[in-house]
């Protein structure tokens, strides 16, 4: 896969990645990967000025999950509005195409229910702080692949 | 009450100043001594901000007596000591929550001396920091918390929670197949866009206008790996 100098692996996985605008506010295009909830397939932007795993009305339904099995309460803010919500730790796996997959434990946001028509199909965003910190990634552009590896 | 002892009892670098409406405020108080209009001899209290709050930028002076006679000043004393209360930190970051005040939250989290701070205080301010939206503040209180009070469950519980990712296992085994929910999604975007879709392994299984509708079509989608997304 990729390496650092001295050989030591830099990614050991890479999936392909869409690279679209998110609907409806979105006039630039968005890295957006595939990734593994608890096993349940989901898309998400990839957002490096975001904190934790912020999961979407949706995807919480799918899971079964509430804010109120949260570990604690809080609020976030999302393109200017305020959304409440809990924070939990969750398995997320990104799987790769080729190459070695890898599971890690994120901070997820889970938001309040009840907040379906505030949220305006926000998409989910995985962000670095919290949650692809411990995961080195590399794009390809050419070829819009995803190399990914964690750090030791 | 003497103002001179109310002002030397108070450890706290932020209060509330009742002048001319509820300020919370984070500074120091200095002694200045000085006359009054009367030439009688005073001890001037300045109130001072920290550095770089152009919100709080105001400066009162408190006066008292120096030997300690509240009496020999009633007026002067307690004009400006019913105008000034003292209230503690919890309260303020309480009120700075409940009016979204972020500003004035970190103000005060930077005016605590948190190096005195009860176990319970960092619980609770991390509590109230989740609370205004201030991650940042509640995960390095949490942090700091959680160093200072190793032995205690529920502080070591939120630092966890709020500490740093973790990887759970590496070397687990690819599947091409993941890559073909992508591709349907990359060759069929034009004709979906907008709508929900429901696949599996770059298979089409349903599609609706709305996550509900969607969810109608497929009978318990659960567990069965299915993707389950707009068309973006």
């Amino acid at each position: 896969m990729l390496f650092l100098s001295g050989g030591i692996p830099f990614a050991s996985g890479v999936m392909e990645y869409l690279y679209n605008p998110i609907p409806p506010d979105d006039i630039t295009r968005r890295i957006l990967i595939k990734i593994l909830i608890e096993k349940e397939p989901a898309i998400a932007v990839l957002h490096t000025g975001a904190p934790y795993l912020i999961l979407t009305p949706e995807i919480t339904d799918r899971l079964n999950y509430s804010s109120d099995n949260c570990l604690e309460q809080t609020i976030i803010r999302i393109r200017g509005d305020r959304f409440s919500g809990g924070l939990n730790r969750l398995e997320v796996r990104l799987i790769a195409d080729t190459g070695e997959s890898l599971a890690f434990e994120p901070l997820v946001f889970i938001p309040d229910p009840n907040q379906d028509e505030r949220w305006n199909n926000l998409p989910l965003f995985i962000g670095i702080d919290r949650c692809l910190e411990r995961i080195r990634f590399a794009l390809d552009p050419l070829e819009t692949k995803f190399y990914f590896g964690a750090i030791p | 009450m003497d103002a001179l002892g109310l002002i030397k009892d108070l450890p706290k670098k932020t209060f509330l100043i009742n002048y001319p409406s509820p300020i919370p405020f984070s500074g120091t108080i200095e002694r200045r001594s000085g006359n009054n209009s009367l030439d009688m001899e005073i001890t001037k209290w300045e109130v001072k901000p920290i550095p770089n709050q152009r919100e709080n930028n105001i400066n009162i002076l408190l006066a008292s007596s120096t030997t300690g006679s509240a009496a020999a000043y009633s007026d002067l004393s307690q004009r400006f000591t019913t105008n000034i209360s003292f209230d503690n930190e919890m309260i303020l970051l309480e009120k700075a929550v409940n009016t979204n005040n972020i500003k004035l939250f970190n103000t005060i989290i930077n005016a605590i001396e948190w190096e005195n701070m009860p176990v319970d205080t960092y619980i609770k301010t991390i509590r109230m920091a989740l609370l205004a939206g201030n991650h940042n503040i509640a995960r390095i209180l949490a942090k700091a918390g959680g160093d200072k009070f190793p032995k205690h469950v529920e502080m070591r519980n939120l630092s966890v929670l709020l500490g740093p990712a973790r990887i759970v296992k590496t070397g687990l085994p690819a599947n091409p197949n993941e890559a073909k929910d992508i591709t349907w999604l990359k060759e069929n975007r034009d004709k979906y866009r907008g709508l929900w879709v429901a696949l599996s392994c770059g298979v089409l299984i349903a599609d609706a206008t709305s996550y509900h509708d969607l969810i109608k079509k497929l009978d318990n989608p659960r567990g069965r790996g299915l993707l389950i997304t707009p068309v973006y």
